[in-house]
């Protein structure tokens, strides 16, 4: 009876830990999410048949774009909004937001994000984004998939006098790339090697946790780790974007370059303007 | 994030009161283990990932139990041409009214032929198991080896300093049962360290065939985003064999 006892009331207790969170999805710590990496990717496939991505095509050999990850956006504050203004007063940099993923915080924001977004289309602007974790959340992948259809990716940026840069935006919200995306990012890169003036990976979750500022966040498995950085290497990508642990890291591996990106959402918010020439510069803009 | 870790910690500390409770009621059974005796378990082991698809190979383990009060574990394992695995455990004991605590100190290394990388872990936990059940808590620094040493910057390695190691696991008939089956979680086995967002799951048994022949079997399940919140699928690895007791 006393056992029985305490194993009810640890069930319920259990229960409680999976409370009316409205932010983080409590499910998906031990249930299979309705998606998953390798049905995403099949989509964006089905999807890029008909809709081809448009590539980027930029005035100056030393092109400026925005980035921007971990926007967590739920209506709590304004970061997103200013973000956009500050894009939108911006004449000189090309016309492209860069996007890393964990654009919604809890239920049910996507259309008010989408509108929040909308002076950037309005203006002209694309806002280029990856699947994070967060977009999956409370089985609302569909909602993400009516503004943004495609989760896996690639698209040139040509530049006037130096050939093009390859972009390539990939799925790791599962904190894996899964089977049929990891075999089509080695087809795409065997066929990029040598072609680009430089590879850029774009994918939410990262890489390395070195500083061990979130102790809880989740990156891929020792095995896919090291099998990805391989890849990397051996067909030459030259830097991989990464956001998903809220803070700014860079490791270098066998001459791959790795950020992971500071999260809007934080009290000192971030955002990026990036410079992609021969070599990718940057600086951080903080958002109070 | 901080909810999650909370949660887990919760977690841990319910389900070990549930295995205090659950002891209550076996008092019956013997109060410390008995000393074992040393043994040598060669396994054959198939693993399937969303990394490396299916591959096949041999576990070879060793336990060492020099006292009552300390013991040594070994294990290597060899998965085919792609990975290459070794760990060593040094476990110091101390029985009490009901089951013991123990310490443990681990070194493993696991290398990856296809990427040409290794990871070395050092790990130290403090643990207390009954019959039933067994929970362990500790931490561990990983360093990770480029053996092509081509990390960039004149660097070979990178390091991860602080992480967790834990394990739950749970018997359904006593520890000194010639029969029993084992579940639970972790990062860790013999094989492979993880980081603390990579639980392990497993489930196994073994059968006392005579003396000094015992057969064994486990699963291991490990998945992917879990800390994602977006839990996948991403490996399942299945081992068989034979121990012999000395």
């Amino acid at each position: 009876m006393k056992r029985s006892l305490s194993y009810i009331l640890a069930l319920i207790s259990c229960l409680a830990l999976v409370p009316s969170c409205e932010t983080l999805d409590f499910a998906g710590f031990v249930l299979m999410v309705d998606t998953n990496v390798n049905d995403r990717f099949d989509s964006s496939m089905e999807y890029l048949e008909s809709n081809p991505f448009e590539d980027v095509n930029v005035s100056s050999n030393d092109y400026g774009l925005y980035l921007v990850t971990d926007i967590h956006c739920d209506g709590s504050n304004d970061r997103l909004e200013r973000f956009v203004s500050a894009c939108i007063s911006d004449t000189e940099s090309e016309k492209v937001v860069l996007c890393l993923g964990d654009i919604v915080n809890g239920r049910d924001y996507q259309k008010d994000i989408f509108g929040k977004l909308s002076p950037l289309a309005d203006n002209g602007w694309r806002f280029i984004n990856v699947l994070g974790n967060h977009d999956t959340y409370f089985r609302q992948f569909s909602k993400f998939q009516e503004f943004w259809p495609l989760t896996t990716f690639s698209f040139r940026v040509n530049t006037p006098g130096e050939g093009s840069d390859l972009f390539l935006g990939l799925d790791s919200a599962d904190g894996t790339f899964g089977t049929s995306q990891r075999k089509w990012l080695e087809e795409r890169l065997k066929e990029a090697k040598g072609n680009y003036r430089n590879i850029y990976v774009m994918t939410h979750t990262n890489f390395f946790n070195t500083d061990n500022t979130q102790l809880t966040s989740g990156n891929y498995s020792f095995e896919e780790s090291f099998d990805l950085m391989a890849l990397f290497a051996k067909y030459g990508v030259n830097y991989v974007l990464t956001g998903h642990d809220h803070y700014y890291e860079y490791r270098r591996f066998r001459g791959v370059d790795y950020y992971t990106f500071n999260a809007l959402c934080n009290d000192t918010g971030s955002y990026y303007k990036m410079s992609f020439g021969k070599e990718l510069r940057f600086s951080e803009i903080s958002i109070e | 994030m901080k909810k999650v870790l909370w949660g887990f910690i919760g977690t841990m500390l319910l389900a070990h009161g549930i295995c205090l409770s659950a002891q209550d009621e076996t008092m019956d059974v013997p109060k410390s283990r008995p000393h074992d005796s040393y043994s040598v378990t060669l396994q054959g082991v198939y693993d399937y990932s969303g990394t490396f698809a299916h591959q096949g190979g041999v576990d070879l383990a060793g336990h060492m139990p020099f006292n009552p009060y300390f013991e040594a574990d070994a294990g290597f394992e060899f998965m085919g041409p792609k990975t290459l695995a070794g760990t060593f455990v040094a476990r110091p004991k101390f029985p009490v009214a009901v089951g013991e605590l123990f310490l443990e100190g681990a070194v493993h290394l696991r290398a990856f032929k296809t990427s040409d990388i290794a990871n070395f872990s050092m790990a130290a936990s403090f643990g207390y198991r009954m019959d039933y059940v067994s929970v362990q808590l500790g931490v561990q620094s990983m360093t990770f080896f480029d053996l092509l040493k081509e990390f960039g910057d004149g660097r070979t390695t990178l390091s991860e300093p602080i992480n967790l190691v834990f394990k739950l696991a749970f018997n359904v008939r006593p520890s000194t049962s010639p029969w029993n089956i084992s579940f639970g979680g972790g990062n860790f086995t013999l094989y492979q360290y993880e980081r603390f967002y990579y639980p392990i799951f497993f489930l196994g048994g073994h059968y006392d065939c005579s003396d000094h022949i015992t057969v064994r079997a486990e699963v291991d399940f490990k998945p992917s985003g879990m800390f994602n919140m977006t839990t996948h699928f991403n490996e399942i690895t299945a081992r068989a064999g034979l121990t012999y007791n000395f």
